[in-house]
């Protein structure tokens, strides 16, 4: 089994807004850079279980559209999960905290996410 | 010489030939059981022998079922209908297998088995057997050391 989630992450945010791992390429508000640490478990024959802490932080200079793009990754990554197709039900995705703040002007809405990719 | 650490997936212990389907960890422990005698002239001094030993396993796994018809390994029912056999039927052949190291193997009973199950569904299900090798448990095949 091979680790997917960031990619998982991308596919269903990147319509969005722009979403990036780790450093945005971009200085145009809104864009979300997420940070995830995955961990590995294995049986002796092989991984069969990822899980990884996943952290999104949403930036704008808007709080009104901070929460907005928040709200639709949100629902996106609700509804991902919940379709428990084969493609789908290999990843089970829970939202644990979502603090938001404001430092000088720029809204920042960290969505905190506890992701488990099964085979 | 050369020397090499063991990864633990190099080690197995096979059941009837089969593997338990998602297996995590393979104990292995030979007890040695021994007898203790004086004489008088031992000068007060206990003599211990060894005069056998106890060899057991315990294998840990996931709690898998196996779908297909021809199972290639051992999964959650498998184990249970051992687990449950009784006379003859619950003496299994075991062989414990390390690459590149000596395979040894003998007969065993199952003396224990356990399920452990969660509603949370970060913690894995998983199941435990207990073994117990009954009469020798000797060297089959020779290794590269």
């Amino acid at each position: 089994m091979t680790e997917s989630i960031a990619d998982m992450l991308v596919s269903v945010c990147k319509d969005i807004l722009p979403f990036y791992l780790s450093e945005a390429e971009t200085e145009d508000y809104p864009y979300a850079v997420f940070e995830y640490t995955p961990q590995v478990f294995r049986t002796k024959d092989g991984v069969y279980k990822i899980t990884a802490d996943v952290y999104i932080r949403v930036y704008s200079n808007d709080g009104d559209e901070v929460e907005t793009k928040a709200a639709a990754i949100m629902s996106a990554l609700d509804t991902f999960a919940a379709d428990t197709t084969d493609n789908n039900g290999k990843y089970i995705i829970a939202l644990q905290a979502s603090p938001e703040s404001c430092v000088e002007g720029v809204w920042q809405y960290e969505l905190q996410y506890f992701v488990k990719q099964t085979s | 010489m050369a020397t090499s650490r063991v990864e633990g997936y190099n080690v197995s212990l096979t059941i009837g030939s089969k593997t338990l389907l998602g297996r995590t960890q393979e104990d292995l422990n030979i007890s040695a059981v021994t007898k203790t005698s004086i004489t008088k002239d031992d000068n007060g001094v206990q003599q211990e022998s060894v005069v056998r030993h106890d060899v057991t396993f315990k294998v840990s796994a996931l709690m898998s079922l196996d779908s297909e018809t021809t199972h290639t390994k051992l999964d959650r029912d498998d184990v249970i209908a051992l687990a449950l056999a009784t006379g003859s039927s619950a003496v299994v052949a075991v062989q414990y297998l390390c690459t590149g190291g000596d395979t040894y193997g003998g007969s065993a009973i199952i003396t224990g088995y356990s399920e452990s199950t969660a509603a949370d569904p970060d913690t894995d299900s998983t199941i435990s057997l207990d073994l117990k090798i009954t009469g020798t448990f000797a060297k089959v095949t020779g290794g590269n050391g």
